[in-house]
């Protein structure tokens, strides 16, 4: 049950990150068009924030032992999402339209695209280590409860890309759909934050050396 | 984390959640909103289909006199709202040139405009009258055609072209290429089944043309949802395998005044050139200019249509503010504009194809319709910054609450009116198809702006203040069939401009000839060739 909401997790934070990169490319449409170099922005700019959430992630995740810092991550994503329509359109036009301090078109649209969707990316990119350390129950099993968490969180990732595109932007609006999904993450982050469970904290001798628990846990670990 | 911690963060998480929540459901901005420009009523727009692909909606405007179809904010094409279809109606009974316009038996429209639409407006119903200046240079496709004009006795009336136009916007091309030739074919290729809809639904004249057949048996229009380069390509989605067409249209843009990279490319021209006939004629509208932005989507759009087998390009630039020098114009060329290349397997330039240009000279765009009869009129007060007469795009048109008396001084109705206002007035330019003037009668602006303050107590239009700062009266008067004629003299005119090496808008001068000669010396030098393996005219949008 609990494995089953972790990849459940996942699969909603992928779905709405990769969604995220659709609905983005639509928000900067209206001032930047849809070539190849907007394409290119929005791409580079969530691998790179990704990869920074990855590392956060990973730090924050050894931190603590429960799912309280995944559920204020998620909720502080959620609330980016909620609030994203409020500030996207204006501040995209501003950009499109000071043509002459950032002179370079491809520059301005890279700029856009980071301001917008660098720091709910960066959050949602942290959750997968701290998934990883929550589903995590044994060294021996880890490629393999590692490698379906990552399949299950991409699993996600494309179902958010291609029900963007042919569902949901069919049927609701843009902002709704940021809204919607703000909602969503937001009801899952306080979730987390209300229903506690700890990383298991199994682990088994490697080459000798004594990794039992009471060597490795963190002393006041919540 | 400390149990504190823990409890502190439940209580302050749900409490962000929903004010975030309430702020983003309130305050969320729509990504593609159509600003109100100033008179409530002026511009209404009709928010009608949102689908990924594109949004689109319809803009009427009584000041300015047209319909816009708009795609994201930006203007796709615009018709005419005056003459009305009905008026084409009333007007064939005494001319017999415009019968081919009007239905004979009583039509009633697909569709009609959203519920949105105001009760107390007529719903739009555009002839084939539009203010938008490339579409005249459309005709010249067919009175270059050599096997058309012979076809027809060298009289452009009698031409029965096969036109084949890929992108529809707001279908004005069309509508150019239905008034001047009656016996005209045309097939529309657009990928998007949204605008086709739009159209269909909102331009009742472009409706009827779609039932509509020629005398000898051809539709008059035809309307296609298909990628152009797959409709050229397979033979199977085209019902006619082996009709040839005539001409060949390209003006198919996606958002951002791009041209999609795939319908640029050497191979697509050398499909179209097999679709078409012998002697049939390519006509692209490339926005560009010769050295300043996109000037490669201009070069290598020229070299590709060469390296195709369109030996013979020629481009008839659209001139915004023409600088006579002799009896030539001459533009700017780092100035983007649109530009009208046409080009062909035969020669095209004036001085091989002499009786092409003399048909394109004889040409009059709309000689049915009287000049000085579609007048539109637009007075704005405007509010300039900086104390400099830079005038600033927020701009309200005449408040309604204007009195009468100023209003006529402004229109200048009796002569005396018109003398007292225009001896205030800096005129910026004028021509008998188009002046636009300041008005600084400082009289006239007080009570304007007395009047915008009246009218807007409540709240006032985006971008306006209360106490506005050098405001002027702008004025514009357009008459919209003279317009036509002049923007596409104009274009002849420039068109056959020489310079040094020949003429300058010829694409040897531009960018050398096929075989590589005389590139050193030409304009865009280093032009590329879009081929499929490297499309990228889109990449030198910028």
């Amino acid at each position: 049950m609990r494995i089953y909401a972790l990849y459940l997790t996942s699969v909603i934070c992928g779905f709405c990150m990769m969604s995220l990169e659709m609905l983005g490319g639509r928000f900067l449409q209206p001032v930047f068009g849809t070539g190849i170099d907007v394409w290119s922005a929005i791409i580079s700019v969530f691998i790179l924030s990704l990869s920074i959430g990855y590392v956060l992630g990973g730090r924050i995740a050894d931190y603590s032992q429960s799912n309280m810092p995944l559920g204020i991550i998620i909720t502080i994503s959620g609330l980016f999402y909620l609030i994203l329509p409020t500030y996207a359109t204006p501040f995209t036009q501003f950009m499109g339209g000071s043509g002459g301090t950032l002179h370079d078109q491809a520059f301005s649209v890279l700029v856009a695209a980071m301001a917008l969707f660098f720091a709910p990316s960066l959050l949602l990119g942290c959750v997968s280590p701290m998934l990883v350390k929550l589903v995590f129950t044994t060294a021996a099993k880890v490629g393999r409860t590692t490698g379906t968490l990552y399949a299950i969180g991409s699993f996600g990732n494309v179902l958010g890309i291609l029900m963007t595109t042919y569902v949901l932007l069919t049927s609701f609006t843009l902002n709704g759909n940021m809204l919607g999904m703000g909602l969503i993450l937001s009801a899952l982050g306080l979730l987390h934050i209300f229903v506690r469970t700890d990383a298991k904290r199994k682990l088994e001798s490697i080459d000798g050396i004594d990794t039992s628990a009471e060597t490795l846990t963190d002393a006041d670990a919540v | 984390m400390q149990q504190a911690t823990r409890q502190k963060v439940k209580i302050v998480a749900p409490a962000l959640v929903v004010l975030c929540a309430l702020i983003g459901f309130t305050c969320k901005q729509n990504p593609y909103e159509i600003r109100e420009l100033g008179r409530e009523g002026d511009q209404q727009a009709l928010k009608h289909r949102d689908s990924p692909y594109s949004h689109i909606s319809w803009i009427c405007s009584d000041a300015g006199n047209y319909a816009q179809l708009r795609f994201f904010d930006k203007v796709e094409g615009s018709a005419c709202l005056h003459p009305t279809w009905d008026h084409y109606k009333e007007l064939a009974e005494t001319e017999p040139s415009l019968a081919h316009l009007v239905p004979d038996k009583p039509w009633a429209a697909r569709g009609k405009p959203d519920k949105t639409w105001p009760e107390d407006k007529p719903h739009p119903s555009p002839g084939t009258l539009s203010n938008t200046k490339y579409v005249c240079l459309f005709p010249t496709a067919v009175l270059l055609n050599r096997d058309l004009m012979q076809e027809a006795d060298y009289a452009p009336r009698k031409a029965k072209p096969n036109i084949i136009i890929v992108g529809l916007g707001s279908a004005i091309g069309i509508s150019v290429y239905a008034h001047h030739f009656p016996e005209a074919s045309i097939t529309v290729v657009d990928i998007d089944q949204v605008v086709i809809d739009m159209v269909l639904d909102h331009y009742p004249f472009i409706e009827w043309l779609s039932k509509q057949q020629c005398s000898d048996g051809r539709p008059r229009l035809k309307l296609v949802a298909s990628d152009a380069r797959q409709y050229i390509h397979y033979p199977h989605m085209r019902d006619n395998n082996d009709m040839k067409y005539d001409i060949a249209v390209l003006d198919a843009y996606t958002s951002g005044s791009t041209i999609p990279s795939h319908l640029m490319t050497k191979e697509f021209f050398q499909e179209i050139k097999k679709l078409l006939r012998p002697n049939g004629i390519l006509l692209s509208n490339i926005i560009g200019s010769y050295t300043g932005a996109k000037h490669f989507v201009v070069g290598g759009a020229m070299r590709s249509m060469q390296a195709a087998g369109f030996e013979h390009v020629h481009n008839f630039p659209i001139i915004e503010h023409p600088q006579r020098t002799t009896e030539h114009l001459v533009i700017d060329e780092t100035q983007a504009r649109n530009n009208i290349i046409v080009a062909c397997g035969a020669p095209l330039d004036p001085t091989q194809y002499k009786h092409g240009w003399e048909r394109l000279k004889l040409f009059l765009p709309y000689p049915d319709l009287k000049d000085d009869t579609y007048v539109s009129e637009q007075i704005m007060l405007l509010q300039s910054h900086n104390n400099s007469n830079e005038v600033v795009s927020t701009s309200i048109s005449v408040p309604p609450s204007l009195d009468p008396d100023h209003l006529r001084q402004l229109r200048g109705e009796s002569q005396k009116q018109k003398r007292d206002a225009l001896s205030k007035v800096k005129t910026l330019a004028r021509s008998d198809d188009f002046t636009r003037a300041f008005i600084e009668d400082s009289g006239l602006i007080t009570a304007c702006v007395e009047a915008v303050q009246r009218d807007h107590s409540e709240h006032l239009p985006k971008g306006w203040s209360r106490a506005p700062n050098n405001p002027v009266i702008y004025y514009s008067r357009m008459d919209w069939v003279l317009y036509a004629r002049r923007t596409y003299q104009r274009s002849i005119m420039a068109a056959q401009s020489r310079g040094a090496y020949g003429y300058m808008h010829d694409a040897i001068n531009i960018v050398g000839r096929p075989n590589g000669d005389l590139r050193a010396s030409s304009l865009i030098p280093d032009a590329p060739v879009f081929t499929d393996a490297q499309p990228n005219a889109d990449i030198y949008n910028r």
